[in-house]
Order: structure tokens, then sequence, then C-alpha cells
């Protein structure tokens, strides 16, 4: 890719480091799979970036496929037992953001990546030596350092996913990203049973709960491995590649958060209207299932996971067709408007939920690998960690704050209720998007663009920063103001730039645009 | 999120008021153990009359706890009246209840009997044909000894509420409570309590518990049923039907999509005679909700063998027979048909899992009211989605408009 980058912009200026790595990828002539310009590369560290998660994944769900188990051994309540998932989920609220933050401000993305795995890794290990001492406060903390890491970790994923394949197959290795949680978390529920009976025949009670814990820790381990591999691999990348890394361009700040557009804040609340009618609705969905439609409890289970395993197949194939169309806006609201038709379905017909259900999952996983990749195109890179970070806190405050509300609603109005309320949730869902839509079309237009089209802008806006570059060079006066720039919308960096070299000072290296232009990389 | 909570109360308001303002209602006025010497009666309840009077007629409820707790409706004039002989009753002849003037319809239910059943299969089901002792026992309701514990009565409605804490049938003892309210509404509304079954002025609603009571020793997984014996004065020769269907909406019962109506052949056919409805949902514990319900199913409903008998000393049969000749031409002559419910579903634990069970049902006249959806959900919905597509139509012609006039500007700066 980066030779025919580098090409284009010949004729115009080629700053001194990008004439090295010019120099150094075409002298680099290693095999495809270590060649970090290869797709075959990529692919080779996508591997280790879904297995990041598969940990974390795996062993969230530990405790909901040892529900029973876990009651009758250490005589639990089931408000107790609660207590597992909720201190994970409700310390997410703001720990995702400040992890994100923390990704894009001190580690860095590698050491970030390495630190939270260990995290996820100890908060097992606590959790497990909870089991084997009996001490259920411990597996409460154990739980907790779990999420301090859980969360954040997928923040990094998300990062790293971006750093990789922005501007290729990112929407499909978003999808695939999705797909493995759902593998680990449905692993975990076919494992784990197998696993505490065959442990069971040397451990008995909370010894046995605690020596399975342990066991389901080396998918940490596992995990860990992972993300150190790409860290290295990562860091030899950057090097062979030249990428600028975050310490050498612009450094986010706490107060860039105000400064995020619009269209970021619509795509949390898309991202939050939009998952709480699926989750909760999926939490709730198999007593909904038995009574309305008189299913059986094993039927009513398989319809309602349907979603899941459907997410699991289909996100990266649909991943891999947003790649290939764009228009990201336009499949997301093609998502919510068919996720609104299946509530539609499920909540005014009695028609077999399969149906209903199957498309579901269809609309979700399109949702899923459209939407997470849009915050890389209207973030620059150097703050997406706290981006991605902040969507995430956003979901998780609305998820936990709206499962509370629908099984207030379940309790007291009943399902059509809840499903109406589902209905308006999509509704906000659907109206947001339009306006993401126009707001987006009266600015760049960048969101639903095909890939092509994006890929010209880039160029365009390129170009663009370069000729500005340029005309500043030029000369002091004032006749470098044209009243085309004074219509042009002025960034902070090239007012900067401006002064700069008014005043005659040299600028930095890395002020060069061609250098920031790391920030946001041409899109393909 | 947040307009959601604001809009969901005003709309409750909109709805309440919606609501309040139609519809037509009847007065109620009550009497327990009317005209009743303080020899017999003397601070035990045996009687209750309820008259709902309407615009353009009178419905009488008596409520009769003397043997077999009963209930009858029966649809006057405005000027009919009914007296009581508690001579008649203390005996337990068919001279205990007269009206003036014959009413227009009747319709009677009669506890009749109580089932424990053993279920070992754990099938939920009760499986009448089989009478070994192995597997059922017979509960006659007259052993149960019916003390008032409630009586609240204003125009609108009323509610009558009695328990037996012991049943004693020779040498058959349970202790346990079981409990029975009686309302009778003269408005149009959703009940309370749950399941919030509709009640129309022409409707009471009966509450039946069964808490605590000791099942028997020999059974590992006691459920239990009951037999309704139902008595209607229809003119058509026909049995009563039972229609159970499917709703959309479970906004009053929640997570309970059917609603059963017990039809008897006048009511099916011309509106003009008595019915029963209920959800299919007992709950297992004195808080009502979701998680703590189970399932009442109900039965085919067959011929009673022998009516004299099953309706001897009731009030029910009085209000029937009192004015006739001979008791056994007269119900020969009526319907009487008798249905069971039976209380529990596979895997829900059986009944010693709480020891708790509480079935309602609404007996009225007419036709059984059907439930729509509340204008909340109809709002809701027509808000929610009415609003992205005006929001789309509007958003489309705004973009088509500026990129009509855009073109105009470039032909502009162009000159």
């Amino acid at each position: 890719m980066a030779n025919e980058e580098f090409s284009d912009k010949e004729n115009i200026i080629v700053p001194e480091d990008a004439r090295d790595e010019e120099t150094e990828l075409s002298e680099y002539t290693g095999h495809p799979c270590c060649n970090p310009s290869h797709a075959l590369h990529r692919f080779f560290a996508l591997i280790f970036m879904c297995l990041l998660g598969f940990g974390s994944y795996f062993c969230y769900d530990n405790p909901g496929a040892l529900q029973d188990n876990f009651i009758e051994d250490m005589k639990l309540t089931t408000s107790q037992f609660v207590y597992l998932y909720s201190w994970y989920s409700w310390p997410n609220v703001v720990l995702c953001f400040v992890g994100g933050f923390l990704i894009d401000r001190v580690f860095g993305i590698r050491l970030g990546t390495v630190i939270y795995a260990t995290f996820v890794l100890i908060g097992q290990i606590i959790f497990a030596l909870g089991g084997v001492l009996d001490a259920f406060w411990l597996m409460v903390v154990g739980r907790f350092v779990f999420g301090i890491g859980g969360e954040s970790l997928a923040v990094a994923q998300n990062s790293y996913a971006v750093l990789w394949f922005k501007g290729k197959e990112l929407n499909m290795v978003f999808g695939l990203q999705l797909s493995f949680a759902r593998v680990g978390s449905t692993v975990n529920f076919v494992v784990m049973e197998h696993l505490y009976k065959l442990v069971n025949k040397t451990y008995q009670g909370y010894m046995c709960t605690g020596v399975v814990l342990f066991i389901a820790a080396t998918t940490c381990v596992m995990s860990l491995i992972c993300g150190i591999i790409l860290g290295v691999m990562d860091r030899r990348a950057e090097r062979i590649l030249k990428r600028k890394t975050s310490e050498e361009g612009e450094v986010v700040h706490i107060t860039d958060v105000k400064d995020f557009p619009a269209i970021f804040w619509m795509v949390s609340i898309v991202c939050v209207a939009y998952y709480v009618a699926i989750f909760p609705f999926i939490a709730l969905g198999k007593v909904f299932f038995e009574r309305k439609f008189d299913f059986s409890p094993e039927n009513a289970n398989t319809v309602n996971s349907i979603v899941y395993i459907i997410s699991a197949v289909a996100s990266p194939l649909l991943g891999f067709v947003v790649d290939r169309v764009g228009k990201n806006v336009f499949w997301v609201f093609l998502s919510v408007l068919v996720s609104v038709g299946c509530h539609a379905l499920l909540a005014f017909t009695f028609l077999n939920p399969y149906i209903a259900m199957c498309i579901l999952g269809i609309a979700y996983s399109m949702l899923a690998s459209a939407l997470w990749p849009m915050v890389a195109l209207i973030i620059p890179e150097y703050q997406l960690g706290t981006a991605y970070g902040i969507a995430q806190s956003v979901q998780n405050l609305g998820l936990a704050v709206i499962s509370l509300v629908c099984g207030k609603i379940v309790d007291s109005s009943g399902y059509l209720l809840l499903e109406v309320f589902f209905l308006a949730c999509l509704c906000v869902a659907l109206i947001t998007t339009v306006v993401i839509w126009i707001l987006d079309s009266n600015t760049s237009g960048l969101l639903n663009m095909t890939p092509s089209q994006r890929e010209i802008y880039e160029r365009n806006r390129l170009a663009a920063e370069m000729l500005e570059r340029e005309k500043l060079m030029a000369s002091g006066s004032m006749s470098d103001i044209t009243p085309h720039d004074l219509l042009q919308p002025q960034s902070d960096f090239h007012i900067r730039n401006r002064y700069l070299s008014r005043i005659g000072a040299t600028l930095p290296s890395h002020y060069n645009v061609n250098a920031k232009g790391h920030a946001y990389r041409a899109l393909r | 999120m947040a307009w959601i909570r604001v809009l969901i109360p005003s709309l409750w308001i909109v709805a309440y008021y919606c609501a309040t303002v139609k519809g037509w209602e009847r007065e109620i006025t009550s009497e327990l153990n009317p005209g009743c010497p303080d020899i017999l009666c003397n601070g035990t309840f045996r009687i209750a009359h309820i008259k709902a009077k309407g615009p353009n007629d009178t419905l009488h409820y008596v409520w009769d706890l003397t043997k077999k707790p009963s209930l009858l409706l029966a649809l006057t004039t405005h000027n009919a009246t009914v007296s009581f002989d508690w001579d008649c009753i203390g005996n337990g002849k068919e001279c205990s209840m007269s009206f003036s003037e014959k009413p227009l319809y009747r319709f009677g239910i009669v506890f009749n009997k109580m089932w424990e059943f053993n279920d070992v299969n754990d099938t939920g089901i009760f499986d009448q044909t089989n009478k070994s002792n192995s597997y059922v026992r017979v509960l006659n309701t007259e052993h149960f000894s019916w003390n008032r514990t409630v009586f609240d009565q204003d125009s609108r409605s009323v509610s009558i509420g009695v328990k037996s804490e012991k049943y004693v049938n020779g040498n058959t003892v349970k202790n346990g409570t079981v409990k029975l309210l009686v309302k009778g509404f003269g408005y149009l509304d959703h009940s309370e309590m749950l399941p919030h079954l509709l009640h129309t002025p022409n409707t009471s609603q009966v509450d039946f518990v069964i808490d605590g009571l000791t099942t028997e020793p020999s059974f590992s997984n006691s459920r239990f049923a009951l037999e309704l014996v139902l008595v209607g004065s229809d003119q058509t020769a026909s049995n009563i039907q039972i229609v159970e269907h499917q709703s959309l909406d479970d906004e009053h019962a929640p997570g309970v999509f059917t609603l059963v109506d017990v039809e008897t052949p006048d009511s099916a056919g011309s509106a003009k005679g008595g019915y029963l409805q209920w959800r299919p949902v007992a709950y297992i514990s004195s808080v009502r909700d979701v998680a703590n319900s189970t399932d009442a199913t109900i039965y085919s409903p067959q011929n009673v063998t022998n009516p004299v008998e099953d309706l001897k000393g009731t009030l029910v049969l009085s209000g029937f027979c009192s004015n006739d000749t001979g008791t056994e031409t007269c119900l020969n002559a009526t319907l009487v048909q008798a249905t069971a419910v039976s209380f529990g579903l596979k895997e829900d634990g059986f009944y010693k899992k709480t020891k708790y069970m509480a079935w309602t049902f609404t007996m009225g006249y007419g036709k059984p009211p059907d439930e729509d959806f509340s204008l909340l959900v109809i709002l809701v919905i027509s808000i929610g989605l009415g609003l992205p597509a005006l929001l789309i139509i509007v958003s489309g012609l705004v973009m088509l408009i500026r990129r009509v006039s855009r073109k105009k500007d470039d032909l502009f700066l162009g000159r």
C-alpha cells in the first residue's frame, strides 16, 4: 500500500522520513507472512487479535455456566450470585473510559494491552482463589479486578484492529472480533459443565469450583501471551513501516472529549439505543418465548440464542460486504429499520419467532460491523482509544440502567409493553441515524462514501493540506491569505503552523503535514 | 431515554381520563345475612346479597356459604325483590330463597369439590378418569368452616372475603387456610390485583387461595384441582363452551397471553347469558408476579350425573327451583354442567414448593369482554413510528431542496 501512496505524492513534497520509508520498504524482501505490509502478515496478527479477547470472554460467563454449582457450593443466594456480574459491569461504566484514555496517553497500545490482559489474568486468579478458600468477598474482588482489565482490553482490541486494518478490512475484522467474543462465551457454556463434572471426581464442594476456575484461568494466560506477541509484532511493523506512534504526534488531553464531533456522540447514542433492544431482550427472552409462543424450555433457549449463533457466523461476512461497499450509515440505518420490523413481528403477531429472531440476528451483525468502524472514521487515531472507551462506557451505563428498567416493565406491565419499549428505543436509534446521515452529508459525507470515494477524498484532503503548507512556506506576506482560505475551517494545527512560519521558526519534523497523515491514514 | 420517562406518566394521565369518562355504571348495595334472626346467625356469616342497580335492570348476586360456597347471579327488573326464608335455610330446603317475579336470567356456580391428586409423573395434568385412592382424594367443600374476614363496600363496589382454617370430614382433618374473596363491581375497569382481569358493570370477581393446606402424607407430588358446577337458565339447548383465545396484549397480566372464556349457550349466542372469564394463570406466592406463577388448566365441561346431590342445600338450587314443584324435574330442564380447573405446570415444583396457590376469575352476564390495546401502547407506537417517518420525509425534502439550490449557486458562480 505504502508504495502506491507515496508515488502519488512525489510531484508535491516528499519529506525526508517518507523517502526513507520508501527505500526501506522496497528493500524488505522477506517472506510475505513476515512482511508487515503484506496481507498475509496482517491476518497472522488478526489471529492473535481475536485470541486476545478470548480469555476474558470465556471467563466472563464462568459464573453463568456454573450457576447452580456456584450457588450450591458457595451457599449463595440468587442476589449474591448477581453481584458476580454487577461488580463486573457497574465499575466499567467509568473504567472503560479511563482505560481507553490511558492507552492513548500513558501506556500506548502495546503496553496497555499487556497490562489489561494481566489485570484479567490476576482478576481470574483472585476469583479462583476465592473459590478455593471459600471466601465470597474475595471472589467479588476478583470479578472487580477482572472487570478493570476485561472491558479495557476490549477497547485495546478495537484500537489494534483500527491500527492494522483501517482502510483495508476493518469492518470485517470488527465482525470477526464480535464473532470470536460469541465463540468464547459459547465454548465456555459447553465446556465448563463437563469440566466441573470431571474435576468433581477429585475435588468436592467449593474446592471443586476453585479448581475449575483455575483451569479456566489458562485461557487468560493464553490471551496474555497473545497480547505480548501482538506487541512484538506491532513494534516490528512500526519499525519497518516507519509508522508514527502517538508519542511523537499529537497527544490526547482529557479536555479533547468536549471537542469530539457531534457525530461521535450520535454514534454512542445509536450504540446504546440499539443494543438495549438486543441484550436485555435476550436476557428476558426465554420466558417470553415460553409464555407467548408456548415453547418448551429447550426450544425457547434455542430460539433465544439464535441471534448470537447467527452473529458469530454472519458478522465477518457482513463486515466483508461493508468493506467492499462502504456506505456505513446506510447499513446502520437499514439494520435499525429491519430490527424495528423484527421487534414489531414479535410484539404484534404470533408468527413463529424463529423467523423474526433469525432476521434480527443478521441485522444485529450488520449493525455491529458497520457501526463501530465509523468511530475510526471520525476520530483521529491519537484519540481513538479514548473514543472507543467512551463509547463502551456509555454503552455499559445504558445497558446496566435499562436492564433494571426492563425487569420492572415486565413485572408491572408485561412483555407487550416491554416490546413497545424496545420499539421506542429502536426508533430513537433510527432518528439518531437519520441525524447522523444529515450531519454527515452536510459536512464531508465521508461516512456514507464508497471505499474508492473515501480514497479520493483522503487524497484530495492530503493534497489540500500540502498546498496550504506550501503557501505558508512561500512568503510572510498577506497575499497567501486568499478569500478561499478564510472560508475554509481553520484547525488549531494550521493556525499554529501559520503562526510559526510567520515568525520564521523552523517547523519541527512532526509538524510536517505528511507526518500528521498517520492520524488520518488513507482509507482504502 | 429521558423523554420516555416524561412521556409515560403523561400518557398514563391521558389514558386515565379517557378510561374514566366512558361507560355506564351500576350502583352497588349489599347486605349480610339479610333478615337473619340472631339465634341462627349470631356473628357468623352465612349469606350476602349484593344488588347492582343499572339504568335498565338490576343484577342480584347471592353469595352463599351455608353449605358449599356458591354464587348466584340473577338479572331482574327494578321492581323484583329477593326474600330469604331462614327456616328453610337452616334445614337446607329449596324454599330458602325466592324472587318476587321470575328473573330474566339466572346463572349460578357452586364450588362443588376440591381434588388433591398425586402427580407422580409431573405432567401438570389432572386425570379425571383415574379414581384410584393412591392418585386422588376428594375434599368436599361443605366440610370447610368458613368465617368472614373482609367486608368493604361503597356505591361502586363491594368486597366480601371468607376463610376456612380447618377441614374436618370424618377422620380426615386438614389444617391450613382456604380463602375466597368475592368482589362485585359497578363499573368498567381492570381489577387492582394481578392478573388484573377486566370487569364490566355486569361482572363480579372471585379470588380463590389455598394457603398452607396440609397435603396427604402418602402423596409425594400433590397438586390441587377444583370442580365448579355451572347452572344456567339458558333457553338454547346446548353445552357450555370453552373458548381460549390468544391475545397479543399481556399488559395487564404480565407473561400471560391467553384469555379463557367459559360461555353458556345464551352468552355465546346472543350475549344474554352468563360467563366466566380468566387468565390461565395461578400464583404460587402472595407476592403475585411473573416469576411466582404457574398454570391454571381447564378441562372440558361434562354433564353432572346427579345434579340434585351436588346442588343440595345451596342457594343456587333455591334460586332455580324454589318456585317449581319438583326439584328433579326442575333440574332436568336446566343446564347443569361441571368443569374442572387444575393448578400447576410441569416442573414447577408441585404445591409443596411454596404451599400457596391463588387463582382468580370473573363471573358475569352478557358477552365476555375483550381486551384492547391500551391507549399507552397505541400512543407510544404511533409516536415512536410516526416521528422517524416524519423526520425521514422532512429531511429527504430538505436534502432535495438543498441539492437543487446548490446547483443554482454553481451556475451563478460559473457565470
